[in-house]
Parts: C-alpha cells; sequence; structure tokens
C-alpha cells in the first residue's frame, strides 16, 4: 500500500514534548496561517492533557472505509502517548463529506459514546457550513472537555456536557415553575375555604376488642417463574473494534 | 379448569397439562408453572358460593312526646326548614335562614329522642371559634368577614339515628406473593398465587345517621365522632334556650347509610392485616351478615350559622360537644387573581434566581 505522504513521528512518552505533526492537512483544506493555528492548538491541547489529539483530512480512504482508515492510520504512525498508546484522531473526507474519531488506549475510555456524539453534534454545524477551521477548533476544545471529565474520575454523561446560562429558555422555565407554584400556592388558600368532608366509614364506632377471627387460612394456588436479563452495572458504554494492526480502538463518525 | 380427564388448563398461560399421578403437584410445559390441581379446584367451589349482605334491623318501638310536655314544631315560611322548640314562643327565627317561623301545633305523637348530649361549648366558644376561622383566608371578601352576623349562631340539637350491630364478616381474596433473586445473567422472579380467607365477627356501636332532612349528611358526617359516654336520658328541659330539628328521615330510610358505613368498616377490618402479608391483593368476595341490629333516636348538639351571599348559603357548623367545626366560605374572586398574579410572578423570579446561582457555580 502506498505511504509515501505518511510523516515518520517520533513517540514520546515523557517530557520534552515534540513537535509531531498533529494536524495533517492531505486534502488541503486550509492555508498554511490556519494550519498553524490548528497544528498549535491541537499540540498545546495533546501536551497539557497528555493524550494525542489528531486532525486528519483526506480526499479518499485508499479503498478503506473510514473507520479502518482512521484505526490504520493512528497505528501506523505511531500516534497515542504512554505504554497504551492513548490518543483521539478526527478523520475528515470533504469528498465524502464523512468523518470518523478513532480512539485508543486510554481515550476509548474517555470518549464513550455520549462523548462521541458530543463531538459529533458540535462539529457537524461547523462542517456542514464549510467552516473546517471552526469544526477542528471545536472539535480540539470539546475534546479537552471531555478529557478534563475523564481526569476527573467521571465517566462522561450526555447531559453533563457544559452547557452556558442559556437566558430566554431559563426565564420560560422559571415562568412555568413558577406559574405552577401560584396556582398551587392559591389553591391551598382555597382549599383552606371549605373543609367538609363525608366519612365513608364506621372507624369511630368499632367497639373495643369485638374483633373474633375465627378463620384465617391461605390456599396456595399456582406458582410462575419468570426471568429478565440483568444488563450489567456500567458508567457509560464505549463501543470498541479491532483494527487491521490487531489493536483495539474506540470511537464513532458519520456524514454531514 | 378440567377439560377432560386428566386433562388441565394452566392458569397461568391456559396451556393444556396432562397430570400423571406420580407427579404430585402439576406444572406446565409451556410456562414452567406449577400448581396444585386439588387446591384450584377447591378455590373454584369457594368463589362460586353466592351470599348476599344481609342487614337485619330490629323494629325497635319508641315512645312519643306526648302533649303535657309543651313541644311545639315551628315551619320556616321561607326555606321549609322544621324545628322543635319547647314553649310556644310567639316569634323566633328561622335557624337555617334567618327567616320569621310559623308555629305549627303541638308535636305530641311524635318521636321522642331517647338520649340526648347536651351542649358542651358555650356560644361565645363557637363564636370565637368561628372568628379564628375567619382569620388566615386571605381570600375571604371583606364585606363577608365584616358583616356583624356572628350573632346569629344558633344552638341546635339535630336528630339521629344510631345503629349498634353484631357483624360476621366472610372475606375472600386473591393474592399474590413475588420473591425475586440475581442468579448468573438473569434475574428470577417467582411469583406464588393465593386464595385467602379471613372470617370473623366484629360489633360496631352507634353508628350515627343524621336524621334530618334540612342538615346535609355531609356536613354533619364531617362534625363527627360525639362522645356518646356523655349522653343523658332525654328530657325536654335540655331544649330551653336552643332549636330542636324535627327528625324527618325514617329510621328505614337511614338505614342504606349505616349499612354502607359498617360494610367499608368491616371489609377493610379484615382486610387490612392482609395488605402487609401479600404484594397483590383483590378482594373476590366480601359477605357481610349482620345480628342484633338495633337502632335508637338521640339528640346531638350543634352550633350552626347559615350566611347568604353571592347567591348561595355557606354553613358553618360546629359539633357542640368536641367543639370540631366545618364550614364553607365564599372566595373573592378580585382577591384571587391578584394572588395568582402575584405570588406567579414571585415565584417565576424565584426560580429564575435559583437557576442563575446554580448556573454560576456551576
Amino acid at each position: 500500500m502506498k505511504r509515501s505522504y505518511l510523516v515518520l513521528l517520533m513517540l514520546l512518552l515523557v517530557l520534552p514534548l515534540s513537535a509531531r505533526t498533529l494536524f495533517m492537512d492531505q486534502a488541503g483544506l486550509l492555508d498554511e496561517a490556519d494550519s498553524d493555528v490548528v497544528q498549535q492548538s491541537l499540540m498545546s491541547l495533546s501536551n497539557r492533557e497528555g493524550m494525542d489529539v489528531v486532525v486528519v483530512t483526506t480526499n479518499s480512504y485508499g479503498g478503506k472505509d473510514s473507520r479502518s482508515y482512521a484505526d490504520d492510520f493512528f497505528d501506523y504512525n505511531g500516534y497515542g502517548r504512554g505504554v497504551d498508546r492513548d490518543g483521539i484522531l478526527l478523520v475528515h473526507n470533504p469528498v465524502a463529506r464523512e468523518y470518523y474519531f478513532s480512539t485508543s488506549g486510554h481515550a476509548i475510555e474517555a470518549f464513550n459514546d455520549d462523548a462521541i456524539d458530543y463531538l459529533e453534534e458540535g462539529i457537524t454545524p461547523f462542517l456542514r457550513s464549510g467552516d473546517y477551521k471552526g469544526a477542528y477548533l471545536k472539535f480540539a476544545s470539546l475534546a479537552e472537555n471531555v478529557m478534563e471529565i475523564y481526569y476527573s474520575g467521571e465517566a462522561f454523561r450526555r447531559e453533563e456536557g457544559p452547557g452556558g446560562f442559556f437566558f430566554p429558555a431559563w426565564l420560560l422555565v422559571s415562568l412555568v415553575l413558577g406559574c405552577v407554584s401560584g396556582w398551587f400556592y392559591v389553591s391551598t388558600l382555597k382549599r383552606r375555604h371549605r373543609n367538609v368532608s363525608s366519612r365513608s366509614d364506621a372507624d369511630d364506632y368499632l367497639k373495643k376488642n369485638s374483633m373474633d377471627i375465627v378463620r384465617d387460612e391461605e390456599i396456595f394456588l399456582y406458582r410462575t417463574v419468570s426471568r429478565v436479563y440483568r444488563p450489567r452495572n456500567n458508567n457509560g458504554t464505549s463501543s470498541t473494534h479491532v483494527s487491521s494492526s490487531g489493536r483495539t480502538h474506540g470511537g464513532g463518525g458519520g456524514r454531514y | 379448569m378440567e377439560l377432560e380427564d386428566n386433562v388441565f388448563q394452566c392458569p397461568s398461560c391456559g396451556g393444556d397439562v396432562e397430570y400423571s399421578p406420580e407427579q404430585g403437584n402439576l406444572k406446565c410445559p409451556y410456562c414452567d408453572t406449577e400448581f396444585d390441581i386439588d387446591a384450584l379446584k377447591a378455590a373454584e367451589e369457594i368463589l362460586k358460593r353466592e351470599n348476599r349482605d344481609e342487614f337485619k334491623w330490629e323494629d325497635s318501638s319508641f315512645p312519643c312526646y306526648d302533649e303535657e310536655e309543651g313541644v311545639y314544631s315551628y315551619r320556616c315560611s321561607s326555606c321549609g326548614g322544621e324545628v322543635v322548640l319547647s314553649g310556644s314562643e310567639i316569634s323566633t327565627f328561622c335557624p337555617y335562614c334567618g327567616e320569621n317561623l310559623i308555629c305549627s301545633g303541638n308535636i305530641s305523637g311524635a318521636l321522642k329522642p331517647d338520649f340526648i348530649i347536651p351542649f358542651k361549648i358555650t356560644k361565645e366558644e363557637a363564636k370565637k371559634a368561628l372568628v379564628d376561622y375567619y382569620k388566615d383566608k386571605p381570600l375571604l371578601p371583606d364585606d363577608f368577614s365584616n358583616r356583624n352576623h356572628i350573632d346569629e349562631i344558633r344552638g341546635i340539637y339535630v336528630p339521629f339515628w344510631l345503629f349498634d350491630a353484631e357483624c360476621e364478616e366472610k372475606l375472600c381474596c386473591r393474592a399474590h406473593r413475588t420473591t425475586s433473586w440475581p442468579q448468573g445473567d438473569y434475574i428470577y422472579t417467582t411469583t406464588s398465587y393465593y386464595l385467602v380467607r379471613r372470617e370473623g365477627s366484629v360489633t360496631l356501636e352507634r353508628v350515627p345517621v343524621d336524621g334530618s332532612e334540612t342538615m346535609p349528611d355531609e356536613l354533619m358526617e364531617s362534625i363527627e365522632p360525639f362522645d356518646f359516654s356523655e349522653a343523658v336520658d332525654y328530657k325536654t328541659a335540655y331544649l330551653a334556650g336552643f332549636y330542636a330539628s324535627k327528625y324527618d328521615v325514617e329510621a328505614s330510610s337511614s338505614e342504606e347509610r349505616a349499612n354502607e358505613r359498617i360494610k367499608k368498616t368491616t371489609e377493610d377490618l379484615f382486610l387490612f392485616p392482609l395488605r402487609a402479608r401479600y404484594q397483590g391483593l383483590s378482594v373476590a368476595s366480601s359477605f357481610l351478615e349482620m345480628k342484633n341490629g338495633r337502632r335508637r333516636y338521640v339528640l346531638y348538639p350543634v352550633w350552626l350559622l347559615n350566611t347568604r351571599y353571592g347567591g348561595r348559603t355557606y354553613t358553618f357548623a360546629m359539633n357542640g360537644q368536641t367543639g370540631r367545626f366545618v364550614g364553607e366560605v365564599p372566595v373573592d374572586e378580585k382577591k384571587e387573581k391578584k394572588r395568582l398574579v402575584l405570588s406567579s410572578a414571585l415565584f417565576s423570579s424565584l426560580f429564575f434566581l435559583f437557576f442563575f446561582l446554580i448556573s454560576l457555580i456551576g
């Protein structure tokens, strides 16, 4: 297979940090200045978080599908930090209008299915509008959020995705809750205006100790047994698969 | 259940199950349900038995008023309410609507109560309770509470029929109990189905039913119970200074209400311990047989104030023995709307502030 375009990268386990290319613009989508910005952003992020965060653009998968291409690109170019080769790689194909995230090592766990959805939702609007630089930078910033949560010992959950204080939405929610509470309060006041209630029982008139039980039996009729599958208790799931090099990868992707 | 010789229907899935004598209990090959065919047959027999609740009330003879006792009946020309007063006062006001009452004659020959509970709560105490009742009601119309009508509160002896009964209950329920346990990759659940029978007897004493048509049953039931231990033999002298509502609901007409209440209490009493024993419980049959049902006629003390407002009558009623009271007062719509708007605005602001602070922390 032709791999002449591949750049040889050094695998560094500890500091000092490498100056490897983490942004491989094979499709030539960005100009030099923008490429530099993305490269710098990915590099500083990777160094900060201790996982390689890579973006690759290509116009062709060379006969593979997006997943194998992403996995192989990651494996054969020696990306990933530490013994487990921790890292995440985004392949973007502007011709097929596809993207794929490949995760490796600890990134498989960090970027669980919820996190991959979170990344997808973050970058697809940029990809659709053709703002590729924006998409890659968004990818970097969202990936950082996910890794922060991972390092805090939590599993990433969809609803935990950091969101700002969205003014009109909260105003509406407050109004609805406020009106419901107001209505409830006034109903409570109104209820105090009437305390008439009929008695359907005669419990007050039972003669003390007059109860005498002469029969108290249970007749067994039948017994049924059923079983249900017990789901494993998991903190967020990460779907995984094995790449051509025999290593395990996680991730996911789609079209835009 | 039995389709043909030795073939039975599974009670759970309805599949045909063949019976082999050496097995003992049957096991359905389709759903693994185990069942005891003899018990199922016995249960079917029990459920087939038809019974009806039986309430038998003794026909007791009651003493009647004679002319010398000087008890007169008065009728209201406006609302039609009828009251009984001792002595023929020339004019008096209807305790229900405040209009003039017209004497309709001596009530000699009418039933005389067996017992009476004299008033224990004074008029002043009743008035104070009413004033307090108005206090914590911000939606009360000002012109309703400002009206100087509290003095019109009246003490009325209300006729009640009291029912005593010894009840025999036969309760039959379908019930099930469930246990679950994890094993390997599965959670297993076993549900055992039973027919539960509980039978026995219980005595109820002095279940009251209001015997006055003019007094709403709901209102009188709301101020229950009265403590019968303080009841004394009836004497006309107790009526002095008070009204007495004339009984106009025959004992036999009140029976139905008494029966309903007795049935409910008896059934609940027998059912109650079963609720803790089983996860699922439904009454399959419940039969009550009553013995020695006895009725008595008594007068119970009630403070009453009816107020007309906005075309409706609002009633305040108080148990003249225990002080327990019920009432209904009107709602001022303008005040209600104002409160609703203001409180909604306040709550909305608080929620908004809360969310805002949360977002700052998060």
